[in-house]
């Protein structure tokens, strides 16, 4: 099976933003996580921090970014991640719907606050935890939708050496409670780590790689070949160590 | 006098009951907190909920806040408001604990639940301070390492809070993110407990809005500190 591949952008992080959606797709991503900027953002390291800095003093506001976003049209699932302040508000899953936004993130918003969401006609995909116990990794794989996000490591999103050990544990884990798609998260930032994640997981979600590369200046082109690497990194043969 | 002392602790009283079985202070409250630190939230309330049923713990925590922080704090008639205005106001005295704020009320309690986990050390957020010293002074006083995030601009702005806790022990780091402030510091405080949640104790000072398992001590400390103090101040106002 092909493994998938969802890059993330922040959005509104500078005014052709979305511009990158398009190179992400024509690189062979299978779906495209947008996150909208937070003011608060409790899961995020420093990149994804400084990015969503940069979105709001730009302006940006959920509105305004998804205005953007329905302007564009993807041939691919895009994906909302925000946190529970926004995903909590009267009408959002309205204004994600008018946007072409298929499914959600919200990394604050665990099962236990789940009953306060309501997006019918949106995928809301839960997070799983390394520190999960089985019971409730159960729970998670039974109301997810679209696919399960594995967050590989206890600690932030942003950049990583290695792919954590705890990455491939937690994989396997969630594998066995679902038979949606489980995609590996948090530190992925090179084509190898990625190939090591997909070797476990049905592909996987890079942020901060990404949005490093934007913050320092890459435009649309330099970034869809690094999305590209990646591409190429989970269709090739799984390297042999 | 004794009438509002009585609304006063039946109020409080209801808030514990609903802690107890709802947990989450009705429709405000939640656990708006990643999955990684749902764990380490539900350890701390259960832990709360066993240690609370134990008398030696609260029989510790009573004697905590009597000898060392100064409890209960006396109340203080404002002669000179009700001379002007002809109304008697009474000041509680909580400026006249130790460390100088209610702070220190919930903190002793927090920080007892985090030595009977055996919690290595002791994670808070500051804003002005006083939290941060509270936190600094019961880590001193229990043995617990204490490491405390501040808002760069509150660092500036609040500079002796931060000599006292430095000179207490404690480690103050200075968020530099966002707006620089106390909301900032709270979510540098979240970030570094998800990477260290089996050792750290997130000391919570801050109404931060979550049922983070957290909230529940904090409260119910307070209440029950404020039903030690309570009783005594209704005879006194009766008399």
């Amino acid at each position: 099976m092909t493994k998938l591949l969802m890059p993330y952008i922040t959005a509104g992080v500078g005014p052709d933003w979305a511009t990158y959606l398009t190179a992400f797709e024509d690189a062979g991503a299978d779906l495209i996580e947008v996150g909208l900027p937070f003011s608060d953002p409790t899961v995020d390291g420093l990149t994804i921090q400084e990015a969503s800095d940069a979105a709001l003093a730009r302006g940006a506001t959920p509105a305004s970014v998804l205005a953007e976003l329905a302007t564009i049209r993807a041939g691919i699932p895009l994906i909302a991640s925000t946190y529970a302040n926004i995903a909590l508000r009267p009408g959002f899953a309205d204004a994600l719907r008018a946007a072409g936004v298929t499914g959600l993130i919200v990394p604050d918003l665990p099962l236990d606050e789940l009953a306060g969401l309501s997006a019918p006609g949106i995928e809301v995909s839960l997070l799983a935890s390394p520190a999960t116990p089985d019971d409730r990794l159960a729970e998670i794989g039974r109301r997810s939708q679209g696919f399960v996000y594995a967050v590989s490591v206890m600690g932030t999103t942003g950049e990583r050496d290695r792919l954590a050990p705890s990455a491939a544990a937690l994989a396997l884990r969630v594998k066995q409670v679902t038979d949606l798609p489980v995609l590996l998260g948090f530190g992925i930032s090179t084509p190898e780590q990625a190939a090591e994640a997909a070797a476990v997981a049905d592909g996987v979600i890079v942020g901060a790689a990404v949005m490093r590369r934007i913050l320092d200046g890459a435009d649309p082109a330099e970034v869809g070949a690094f999305v590209a690497s990646l591409r190429a990194a989970l269709s090739g043969p799984i390297a042999v160590r | 006098m004794q009438l509002f002392y009585n609304s006063l602790m039946s109020s409080i009283t209801v808030i514990s009951r609903a802690d107890q079985t709802v947990g989450r202070f009705g429709g405000y409250g939640g656990r708006y907190v990643p999955e990684s630190l749902i764990p380490a939230c539900q350890a701390v309330a259960d832990a709360f909920a066993q240690a609370w049923a134990d008398p030696g713990f609260r029989g510790s925590l009573a004697r905590l806040l009597s000898a060392y922080a100064g409890r209960p704090t006396p109340l203080t008639p404002a002669l000179r408001l009700l001379a002007e205005l002809g109304v008697t106001v009474l000041l509680k005295r909580e400026d006249l604990t130790h460390t100088g704020s209610h702070k220190i009320n919930n903190v002793m309690g927090q920080a007892m639940l985090a030595r009977r986990m055996g919690r290595a050390r002791l994670i808070a957020e500051t804003g002005a301070g006083m939290h941060g010293v509270a936190t600094a002074t019961t880590g001193a006083l229990l043995g617990l390492p204490v490491k405390v995030f501040m808002g760069e601009r509150d660092v500036e702005r609040q500079a002796h809070n931060v000599f006292r806790m430095r000179l207490l022990g404690a480690e103050v780091v200075p968020v530099t993110t966002g707006s620089r402030t106390l909301k900032d510091a709270t979510s540098a405080a979240m970030r570094h407990w998800v990477a260290d949640a089996d050792e750290a104790y997130y000391c919570v000072g801050s109404v931060i809005g979550a049922r983070l398992g957290l909230g529940d001590p904090r409260r119910r400390d307070i209440g029950h500190a404020q039903r030690l103090d309570g009783p005594r101040h209704a005879l006194r106002a009766r008399r």
